[in-house]
């Protein structure tokens, strides 16, 4: 995560300084853009073994082109090739470890009687990269977890983006925000069925291939061509062929189901299959376990500089040892509310360019710099008032995890204390009586 | 929204398990043409049937209020009871879809775990966990856990009681693994000063300006919620000197239905009739 103290203009801070209203403030910059579609880039594709590429993205040929010239120039072939989650990745992956290493390291070698042409020749060398390698096994194994993770980010994305706007491909007028929405309405408003809103990803994908079907007047089910719509509408309505064949691989993709991790499907018959949708009956108590959930370390940033740390205690040191200044030290004997205008009082301040000792303004940020080094000026002037004000109260960078970190947690030890400067009202409570839930709670009270 | 899904269930669709898709498309296409076979899978959501007497007495009308439920500890068992007094007003968030795995004979079992967070962003707040083979009853289960979870959020003033309240109370800290998460009261216009997990709890929760400290390893965000949902829920766990007054003594109903006591051999009580 990159973080940036807003000195992208220099001349920003100084201006600043007129008005005393800035405006948000923020380490991270925001990335809402959309969750990517695929993990690696799919246009340029290199083969494993020279340097011709192939573009992966258009529709299949591409695979299908490196795959072949894979076989007749390089005398490779892949096994399992369907089951591999990322070609391209596998690609890359393979290319670099190609090129150090001969390939008979890895793969191992069939002895053919043809070229690969198809005439007849004695004892040609060919070779097969399988999972047998245990590289490649783990290989596998991680890029089927990574596409895993790639398609939730994006199944959840497209689960709540409001952005999607679309309108119906039957009636003209309706226009869905959101994907789930727009596929419901496809289903109970025309009972066209591409299948429950939460099974299915890359939606917009899949819509786009459903509507140039329509176009082209070909039946989705079934895939005959019809002279004109009314004629391929009624056909679809009475062979009931308003969805999507099961049996066609090429829609495979859309479903979530199939990116699950490779094991045996086992055909269980609906009338053994047990009922999942019980909500007291846990599996196990890995159902119920919130630990497992892991996310990225949240770096806090120093209030002197750019420098990022994860753990608070080490940025602490380092600004004992970069900038001489022990913040421990200076807090030592305020309240929590105090700690925090202190916080706030030194960010405004080094954004505004004004020394947080003696508030003399810099022109930007390398000037001030020299100017708190030359004076020492990396300490609070505790007395003045400066940074005792109420409009500390509000951070000065919305998502300061400095914050987060102002005072020693004791387990156990809620406090009804009203430190100074802060008196808290708690909301007003009314209890009404209700006879019938008091009996209730009453109930196991019996002679 | 996801409770709507099940009412589907009759058309047997959704293609989770393509094996089932098939028998139930051509068994469809024999009952009955055109429009008359889609209608039949659409059912609205079926009426509820209490099965615990606390339902009973929220169907009927008995209970005003959720707090009424709160005040006397009485355990929530039923999902709709929370629906029926909060329906519109909640709203579900995912915080994450992770998949897990297990090791068994025939490979690797992949299953879905669901973590949301309800709530109305005015005094409600719960968090629920569900494991499942797909995506969707994940979420669907872990949003039923979710509801039966939720519990009161006491807010409070800072300084003047004009306006509505906005932030917590009093100092108050929760623990859940290592981690620990204390929220301390803020002025109003501060915001939410947290890292982002707790801070999409504490604003579904309702609270609108707050201060947190956090200690421990916060890379477990599953941890993390959970402290600061215990945190939140310790806002009227804590007794204030407002809460002292009296509450009205009641007769026991042991008083009340002396007569009746004496009047019948058994020792139990007969539920009261409504």
């Amino acid at each position: 995560m990159s973080t940036q103290l807003s000195n992208a203009n220099d001349d920003e801070g100084g201006e600043a300084s007129k008005s005393t209203i800035i405006g948000p403030l923020n380490f991270t910059k925001d990335s809402s853009t959309d969750p990517p579609t695929s993990l690696v880039d799919e246009r340029t594709v290199p083969c494993m073994f020279c340097s011709n590429t192939y573009d992966f993205h258009t529709a299949d040929n591409g695979s299908d082109q490196c795959l072949a010239h894979l076989y007749l120039v390089h005398r490779l072939v892949v096994a399992d090739v369907k089951e591999i989650a990322c070609l391209p990745s596998y690609c890359y992956y393979w290319k670099e470890k190609f090129a150090h290493e001969p390939v008979e390291k890895y793969c191992s070698s069939m002895l053919l009687n043809q070229l690969p042409d198809g005439t007849s020749s004695p004892n040609e060398k060919y070779f097969l990269l399988s999972d047998v390698e245990p590289l490649d096994y783990e290989l596998r194994q991680r890029l089927r977890r990574e596409k895993l993770e790639l398609v939730l980010t994006r199944h959840q994305f497209e689960r709540t983006d409001r952005n999607f706007y679309r309108g119906c491909l039957y009636c003209r007028d309706y226009r869905a925000e959101t994907r789930p929405e727009f596929v419901s309405h496809l289903y109970t408003k025309h009972f066209l069925l591409l299948g429950k809103p939460e099974h299915l990803v890359f939606v917009d994908e899949l819509i786009e291939i459903v509507q140039d079907k329509l176009n082209r007047l070909i039946c989705l089910f079934c895939e005959k061509l019809f002279k004109d719509r009314p004629t391929l509408k009624e056909h679809m309505r009475k062979k009931g062929h308003k969805r999507i064949n099961p049996d066609n691989h090429y829609y495979d993709r859309f479903f979530l189901v199939n990116y699950r991790l490779k094991q045996k499907p086992e055909y269980v018959p609906i009338a053994k299959r047990k009922e999942e949708s019980r909500v007291f009956a846990s599996d196990s108590d890995s159902d119920s376990d919130w630990s497992d959930w892991n996310g990225e370390e949240q770096t806090t940033t120093c209030l002197f500089c750019t420098h990022a740390e994860a753990n608070v205690d080490t940025l602490k040191r380092h600004m004992v040892a970069k900038h001489t200044f022990d913040f421990d030290q200076t807090v030592a004997d305020m309240s929590f509310y105090q700690r925090v205008k202190v916080v706030n009082f030194i960010r405004r301040q080094m954004h505004i360019r004004k020394c947080i000792a003696c508030g003399e303004q810099c022109p930007d940020y390398e000037s001030l710099c020299k100017h708190l080094a030359e004076l020492n000026h990396f300490r609070l002037d505790k007395e003045a008032g400066a940074w005792d004000q109420p409009e500390y109260f509000f951070p000065t960078y919305e998502d300061d995890q400095f914050l987060c970190h102002l005072e020693e947690v004791d387990n156990e030890r809620d406090e009804l204390s009203q430190e100074e400067g802060s008196i808290v009202i708690s909301e007003s409570v009314t209890a009404s009586i209700n006879l019938d839930a008091e009996s209730l709670s009453l109930e196991n009270f019996k002679l | 929204m996801a409770d709507a899904a099940p009412a589907r269930g009759g058309f047997r669709g959704g293609f989770g398990s393509r094996g089932g898709a098939r028998g139930g498309g051509r068994g469809g296409r024999g009952r009955g043409r055109g429009r008359g076979r889609g209608r039949g899978g659409k059912e609205d959501s079926k009426e509820w049937v209490p099965v615990t007497k606390l339902g009973r007495l929220v169907k009927d009308g008995k209970i005003r209020t959720l707090e009424e439920i709160y005040l006397y500890s009485l355990p929530i068992k039923e999902f709709e009871i929370i629906d029926f007094f909060l329906n519109r007003l909640l709203k579900d968030e995912v915080l994450k879809i992770m998949p897990v795995q297990k090791q068994t004979r025939a490979g690797q079992r992949t299953r879905f775990k669901a973590f949301v967070a309800i709530g109305d962003s005015n005094g409600h707040i719960g968090l629920g966990v569900k494991c499942s083979k797909e995506v969707a009853t994940a979420i669907r289960g872990a949003i039923i856990l979710a509801k039966l979870s939720v519990v009161p959020v006491r807010r409070g003033y800072w300084g003047n009681k004009i306006g509505r309240p906005h932030t917590v109370p009093c100092k108050v800290s929760g623990k859940c693994g290592s981690v620990l998460v204390r929220l301390i009261p803020a002025p109003r216009g501060t915001g939410i000063v947290s890292a982002p997990v707790p801070k999409k709890l504490l604003q579904m929760a309702g609270i609108d300006d707050c201060y947190t400290t956090t200690r421990g390893s916060t890379t477990t965000l599953g941890n993390f919620a959970k402290a600061t949902y215990a945190a939140i829920a310790k806002t009227y766990a804590f007794l204030t000197p407002d809460l002292w007054k009296d509450l009205p003594l009641n007769k026991t109903p042991y008083q009340e239905f002396a007569d009746f006591l004496d009047k019948t051999n058994k020792t139990g009580q007969r539920v009261i009739e409504m």
